[in-house]
């Protein structure tokens, strides 16, 4: 069946069965009834805590774990029934500084995954060479792995994900361990990706990276999908309206209670920076808050003021914290 | 089909160069040189020295079908296994390719080093303990040597795969392997001396029957052949069975999820 989606799942649920040393069985529930679509050319974030189920469902996207239960398909293809098929579509980019021959180079690395993408050897030093250089490999790919950096040998995944040129790339945490240049190279390679008709999930605790790369994000959390939008809406729904940042110079401890008891307010976090005090208020859209602050600490004592949206992580934050009340 | 066979020959450079970790200097020469040697002169002076000089020449013959297992079984077995332990196996499963290629690779580049070690052992006994060379079968003696290499590469790749299959420790195994090959194949001991049940495990272990073919051919002999047929045989069987059960290591892994444990 075809459903014209890249990646789908329907009640996806993975339980991790384990003995304990006095006999007794645990259970982990991994995935719980997770059901998700994503559009052919679409970056989709997967957002959650950890041990939220992103890396699972990853690993079942690529035919890496059978599922306990539901139905998972890549391209239409099912991962289970036809995982072959799925294999030849995927690019599987998996973070960490594990998963590479030590002591092969950058580029014989490549060339051995090519020669198990069945890529004859020509083709395969070709592609090894093409994929180094968009990872920004070149100048290093005859050293041995085991000399590389961390943030080499994620540009080393990044190169083995990108290798066969799939339709379906998961990329999970793949900026995990990069430096800010590299991470802002690879940032801009995802759109690239996009614009060639790549569908790409992407898992990662980075939230500027999911608000900039991601057209929709959902948030997994104990498994389940607690949260499936954009990450406008995302910041919408859960951002709780609009946040306004103050410094004061000199620290009023009793200003943030006061400040919580205004109509339309609806958190406050205070921090002590040496003598000064930063506060953030959470609010109501349209509330003014800062002429409030103002009369309230006095003019003189506030170094500034500023009202914004939200950010992805104050709504994710929030959206996990409520998750968890619940 | 040539293309096919680069691609196999690819992964089987690489994989051998990327999983076998003998293959630093000290490394590669203490294991494939040196251990050889000593073990010619361990058992070859204590038979000398205890019973008489032919014994001891009896003994290097069947350290060489010995040590050709062990070299064999110790690298084939680092490169399934290591797969695992690098964390490079999920990599691998994720990918397309064809299972018992993959399979196979691993295991073909081991065998330059079963032919040095066998000229170690020889050599060796030939300088140590005068053992001549002059009756030697030649076609027999290669053919022996050849059909102990395949039938311990695919005894070896099993054991691998019962590696995978139980998430335990390579050391482990090759200290029990390295066991019941010097002391259950007629390395040293007779086989026909062995206690009926050792007698049976020993029958369907490589090395046995290529010894008895190999011994045959040392002496000038020329029926080795139905001894080396067994041998081939079983080697066959260990492939076949071993490839069934990699398919099931691998299903296993992704049902109970250990690969993000192991790889």
């Amino acid at each position: 069946m075809d459903s014209g989606f890249a990646i789908e799942c329907e009640d996806l649920r993975r339980v991790f069965r384990s003995r304990r040393l006095t006999g007794q069985r645990e259970e982990v529930v991994a995935l719980d009834s997770l059901s998700l679509q994503v559009h052919p050319g679409e970056v989709y974030g997967v957002l959650g805590p950890n041990g939220a189920g992103k890396t699972t469902a990853i690993r079942i996207f690529s035919t890496l774990l059978i599922p306990t239960a539901g139905a998972a398909r890549v391209m239409g293809h099912d991962v289970v029934g036809a995982a072959g098929d799925v294999r030849r579509r995927i690019g599987l980019i998996l973070g960490g500084e594990r998963g590479l021959y030590e002591r092969l180079t950058g580029r014989q690395n490549i060339e051995y995954f090519a020669s198990l993408y069945l890529m004859n050897p020509r083709q395969g030093a070709e592609r090894a060479d093409a994929v180094l250089e968009e990872v920004g490999l070149t100048h290093a790919r005859d050293r041995k792995v085991e000399q590389y950096s961390r943030g080499m040998r994620q540009r080393l995944h990044v190169a083995r994900g990108l290798l066969p040129d799939p339709d379906v790339i998961f990329m999970d945490e793949p900026t995990i361990g990069l430096d800010p240049e590299a991470a802002q190279d690879f940032r801009r390679l995802v759109p690239e990706l996009r614009d060639r008709g790549k569908t790409i999930l992407l898992t990662t605790h980075y939230m500027l990276e999911a608000d900039l790369l991601c057209e929709r994000i959902a948030v997994i959390d104990h498994g389940r999908l607690v949260a499936l939008d954009t990450p406008e809406g995302l910041k919408q729904r859960f951002g709780q309206g609009q946040v306004t940042e103050a410094t004061l110079r000199h620290a009023d401890p009793d200003l943030a209670e006061r400040l919580r008891a205004l109509r339309g307010v609806n958190a406050v976090e205070s921090e002590m920076e040496g003598a000064a005090q930063r506060l953030r208020l959470y609010s109501d859209v349209g509330r003014d808050v800062a002429s409030a602050l103002r009369n309230m600490a006095g003019a003189d004592t506030i170094q500034g003021v500023v009202t914004r949206e939200p950010t992805l992580e104050e709504a994710y934050l929030s959206l996990i914290r409520e998750t968890a009340g619940n | 089909m040539l293309n096919a066979v680069r691609s196999f020959a690819l992964q089987s450079y690489l994989s051998y160069r990327g999983l076998f970790l003998w293959l630093t200097p000290v490394s590669y020469t203490s294991n494939i040189l040196l251990r050889p040697v000593l073990a010619v002169m361990m058992f070859g002076f204590l038979a000398q020295y205890a019973l008489d000089e032919e014994t001891a020449r009896a003994y290097a013959v069947g350290l060489a079908g010995y040590s050709v297992g062990r070299i064999i079984a110790g690298g084939v077995m680092q490169s399934l296994y290591r797969d695992a332990a690098f964390g490079t196996l999920a990599a691998v499963y994720a990918s397309p390719v064809n299972r018992a290629t993959l399979y196979f690779s691993r295991c073909i580049l081991h065998v330059p080093n079963a032919a040095l070690v066998a000229l170690s052992v020889l050599g060796s006994a030939a300088l140590f303990l005068g053992l001549g060379f002059e009756q030697v079968d030649w076609g027999g003696l290669i053919a022996a040597f050849a059909v102990m290499t395949f039938s311990t590469m695919l005894f070896s790749l099993f054991v691998a795969t019962l590696i995978l299959l139980s998430g335990t420790g390579w050391a482990n195994w090759i200290i029990i392997l390295d066991g019941l090959l010097l002391s259950l194949t007629g390395v040293i001991i007779p086989t026909a001396e062995l206690p009926a049940v050792l007698f049976e495990l020993g029958q369907i272990l490589p090395v046995t029957h290529g010894l008895d073919g190999l011994r045959v051919a040392f002496a000038g002999g020329s029926g080795y052949w139905p001894d080396l047929a067994r041998e081939a045989a079983l080697g066959i069987g260990y492939g076949v069975v071993g490839l069934l059960l990699f398919r099931i290591a691998e299903v296993q892994a992704k049902r109970r999820g250990v690969l993000a444990r192991v790889g």
